[in-house]
C-alpha cells in the first residue's frame, strides 16, 4: 500500500474521530441540558469513526466490518482528474466569493464568468464575454429590478461583513 | 358547504379570478425556479399588492403561488442539481442522476404529475380532515417525533448501499452541525466559535444550496463534458412516461402525499422535513431500495408528492387554529389578517366561501403549473446537453446571489461555498451527502423532542419504548440498521461467521 493510498484510506476516519473528540470536549463546557445530546452524538461519532478506521485495515476484523457495514469505494481508485484540475475547480468559487466580499456581485460576477470560461473552460473570447454579460444582466434584472433585492456592493463600496 | 364550493368555482371561472390565479402560478413558477428564494418570499412580496383586492381574488393569487412554487423548484433540482427551495432538495437525490442518464424527461414528468396529484390529495385531506385533525396530530407526541427523526436517518443511511457506515457517520456529523447556535432547550448558544452569524444555527437554504448546487458545479467543473452522458436519450426521453410512473408507483405517491399532509399539519416542521421523510419512506416500500440515489423515479415521486401535499396540510392548523405550519403559512396568515379574516375555528363559519376559494385556487394551480411545466419540459431538458463550462460559472453566480438575497447577508454566501467544498470532499472520500443534510434538518427536532420526552417522563427514558407508535418506529429503525448486515450475511453465509470470529 502506497503512502497516498494509506492516507486516502485512513485519513477520513481519523478526521471523523477528530471531529467527534472536539465536539465531545466542547460539549462538556455547557450546562447539562445543553450539552447532553451533543455529548451522546459525539460519542456515537467517535464509535462510528473507530469502526470505520477498523474497517479500513486489512485484518480479519477489518474485513468483517467492511463486509457488514460497507467500505468506501474510493480507495486505490486511479485518479481520473488530476489534482491541479480538482484544486482549480474548488478555488474558482472560493475566489469568486472572496472577490465579491471586496468588490460586490455586479463587478465581480462578469469578471468571474469571463475568466472562468476563457482561461479554464477553453471557450472563445466572444463566447466568454457574451455569457458573462448575459448572465450578469439577467441576475441584475431578476434580483435588483424585478424582485428589488439590492445586490451586495462589496466592502470597498460600502458593504459590510 | 356545497354552496361555498360552487361559489368558489364561480370565482375561479370569472376572468378576474382566472387572471389572478394565472398570475400567481407564473410568479410561483419563477420564484420556484430561482434558487434560494421560494414561496415564503413570493407570498411576502405579493402581500402588499393584494391589499385592496377582493378577498376571493387574493386567495386565487396566493393559492396560485403556493401550488406552483414547488413544481418550479423541482425543475432545477432535476436538471442542474440545484434545488429551487429547501423542500426540493430531496428531489435532487434521484432526479439529477436520472438527468445524468438522459432521463430528465422521465424525472420532470414524474415530478410534475406527483406534485399535482400530491397537491390534490393534500387539498382533499384538508377538506375532509379539519374536524378530526386535532386528535390525529395529538397522537404524535415528542417521543414519536424523536423516533421518527432517528428512523428517518437510519432509513436514509441504509439507502446509501455500500456506504452504510459512512452514511451513519455523515448523519452523526450532520447532527453535530445542527447543534450549532441557539439551543431552545437550555437557553444558551453553542459551538458558534464566538460568531454572531451562527447564533441562529446553520441556515438551511445556504447550506443546502452549497451541498447541492455548488458541490455539483465543482464536480462538473472537474469532470467537464455535459450533465447528461446520453445526449440522444435526452431528446427522446418520455415526459409522459414520468407521468405514468406516478400511477405505476401509486403507493409511493399516496404515501408521500399522506406524509406531506400530516407533516404539513404539524406546526414548525414544514415541507423540507416532509419531503425528506417521504424520500426515506419511499425507499422503505421500494422493491429496489439499492437504486435510490442512483436514479430511481420513486425517489422523485415520493418527495414531490409530499412537497405539494404539505400545502393542504399546513393550511389545516393555519385556517382552523390560527397556528402557521411553516414560514410560508406564517406569511400567509398575514395575508388573511390583511384582508380582515381572523384565522381560527370561526373562519370556516364566517368566511367559508373565502376558504373554499383558496382551496379551489390551490387545486387549480397544481394542475395549471404542471401543464405549463410539462409543456416547457422538452426545452428545459436541453440544458443537460450544454457544455458544463458554460453552465458552471452562471449557476454558481446565480445560486450565490439567490442565497445572498434571502437575508441580504454575505455570511450566507460564504457558508454556502464552505458547504459546497465540504460536499465535494464528501463525494471524493465516499461519504454520502444525503444523510448529513437530513440530519442537519432533523437535528433540532430530534433534540427538542428528546428533552421534551424526558421532561414529560421525569427523566425516565423508557417513555420512548412504552408508547405504541414510538415503539413501532423504534423497531422499524432497528430493522433499518440491521438490514445491511443481514443482507451481507445472506450474500455470503459461509464466510461471514468466520470473518466475524
Amino acid at each position: 500500500m502506497t503512502h497516498a493510498s494509506r492516507l486516502r484510506r485512513f485519513g477520513p476516519p481519523l478526521i471523523v474521530l477528530m471531529i467527534g473528540v472536539v465536539f465531545l470536549l466542547w460539549a462538556q463546557i455547557y450546562p447539562r441540558n445543553t450539552g447532553t445530546v451533543p455529548t451522546l452524538v459525539a460519542i456515537l461519532t467517535i464509535a462510528l469513526g473507530l469502526l470505520d478506521l477498523a474497517g479500513q485495515s486489512d485484518t480479519g476484523f477489518g474485513r468483517a466490518v467492511a463486509k457488514l457495514v460497507g467500505r468506501a469505494a474510493q480507495e486505490d481508485e486511479p485518479e481520473k482528474a488530476g489534482w491541479r484540475v480538482i484544486l482549480l475547480s474548488v478555488l474558482w468559487p472560493l475566489g469568486y466569493v472572496g472577490a465579491t466580499i471586496y468588490a460586490g456581485f455586479l463587478l465581480v460576477t462578469p469578471l468571474y464568468i469571463f475568466l472562468y470560461m476563457w482561461t479554464y473552460g477553453g471557450k472563445s473570447l466572444l463566447a466568454s464575454a457574451v455569457s458573462a454579460t448575459v448572465t450578469t444582466v439577467s441576475i441584475w434584472l431578476t434580483f435588483e429590478v424585478l424582485f428589488r433585492y439590492p445586490l451586495y456592493p462589496g466592502v470597498l463600496f460600502g458593504g459590510y461583513l | 358547504m356545497i354552496e361555498s364550493i360552487l361559489s368558489a368555482l364561480s370565482v375561479l371561472f370569472t376572468p378576474t379570478g382566472a387572471l389572478f390565479l394565472m398570475l400567481g402560478v407564473v410568479v410561483g413558477l419563477v420564484f420556484g425556479v430561482v434558487p434560494g428564494i421560494g414561496g415564503t418570499t413570493a407570498i411576502a412580496l405579493l402581500m402588499p399588492l393584494s391589499f385592496g383586492m377582493d378577498p376571493n381574488n387574493a386567495m386565487m393569487l396566493m393559492g396560485g403561488v403556493m401550488g406552483a412554487v414547488s413544481v418550479g423548484g423541482s425543475l432545477t433540482s432535476i436538471l442542474i442539481n440545484t434545488p429551487g427551495g429547501a423542500p426540493n432538495a430531496a428531489t435532487c437525490f434521484d432526479g439529477y442522476p436520472l438527468a445524468q442518464q438522459g432521463k430528465a424527461g422521465l424525472a420532470i414528468g414524474a415530478a410534475a404529475a406527483s406534485s399535482t396529484l400530491g397537491g390534490l390529495i393534500g387539498v382533499v385531506v384538508l377538506v375532509a380532515v379539519i374536524p378530526v385533525m386535532k386528535s390525529i396530530v395529538l397522537l404524535f407526541g415528542p417521543p414519536e417525533f424523536f423516533m421518527l427523526a432517528l428512523m428517518g436517518l437510519a432509513a436514509i443511511a441504509v439507502s446509501t448501499g455500500g456506504q452504510f457506515l459512512r452514511g451513519l457517520i455523515a448523519g452523526a456529523i450532520g447532527l453535530l452541525l445542527s447543534f450549532i447556535g441557539y439551543n431552545a432547550v437550555g437557553g444558551g448558544v453553542r459551538f458558534t466559535l464566538g460568531s454572531d452569524y451562527l447564533w441562529d444555527g446553520i441556515p438551511l437554504v445556504p447550506a443546502l444550496t452549497g451541498m447541492f448546487a455548488i458541490t455539483e458545479m465543482i464536480a462538473l467543473s472537474v469532470s467537464g463534458g455535459t450533465i447528461s452522458k446520453d445526449a440522444a436519450g435526452t431528446r427522446i426521453a418520455g415526459v409522459m412516461e414520468g407521468v405514468w410512473a406516478c400511477f405505476k408507483y401509486w403507493k409511493t405517491l399516496l404515501q408521500g402525499s399522506v406524509i406531506g399532509t400530516f407533516i404539513g399539519a404539524i406546526p414548525g416542521l414544514g415541507g423540507t422535513v416532509a419531503s425528506f421523510l417521504s424520500y426515506a419512506a419511499a425507499m422503505q416500500i421500494s422493491k429496489s431500495p439499492e437504486t435510490f440515489g442512483k436514479g430511481n423515479v420513486e425517489g422523485v415521486i415520493g418527495p414531490e408528492a409530499a412537497n405539494n401535499s404539505k400545502d393542504g396540510g399546513s393550511l389545516i392548523p393555519t385556517l382552523a387554529f390560527g397556528i402557521p405550519g411553516s414560514a410560508e403559512m406564517a406569511v400567509f396568515l398575514g395575508v388573511l389578517v390583511l384582508h380582515g379574516l381572523s384565522p381560527g375555528p370561526m373562519l370556516l363559519i364566517q368566511h367559508e366561501g373565502v376558504v373554499f376559494s383558496l382551496i379551489m385556487a390551490l387545486s387549480a394551480s397544481c394542475i395549471i403549473a404542471t401543464v405549463i411545466t410539462l409543456i416547457i419540459a422538452r426545452w428545459m431538458i436541453l440544458i443537460t446537453i450544454v457544455d458544463v463550462h458554460l453552465l458552471v460559472p452562471a449557476v454558481i453566480a446565480t445560486s450565490l446571489v439567490g442565497v445572498y438575497a434571502l437575508q441580504e447577508n454575505i455570511g450566507d454566501v460564504i457558508l454556502s461555498v464552505v458547504f459546497g467544498v465540504l460536499g465535494y470532499l464528501m463525494i471524493r472520500f465516499g461519504f454520502p451527502r444525503i444523510t448529513l443534510v437530513i440530519a442537519l434538518i432533523l437535528g433540532e427536532l430530534a433534540e427538542r423532542s428528546f428533552h421534551q420526552s424526558l421532561n414529560m417522563a421525569d427523566g425516565d427514558w423508557t417513555i420512548f419504548f412504552s408508547r405504541g407508535i414510538s415503539l413501532t418506529l423504534f423497531v422499524i429503525m432497528l430493522a433499518c440498521l440491521a438490514y445491511p448486515a443481514l443482507r451481507a450475511a445472506r450474500r455470503n453465509p459461509k464466510r461471514l461467521p468466520e470473518a466475524v470470529k
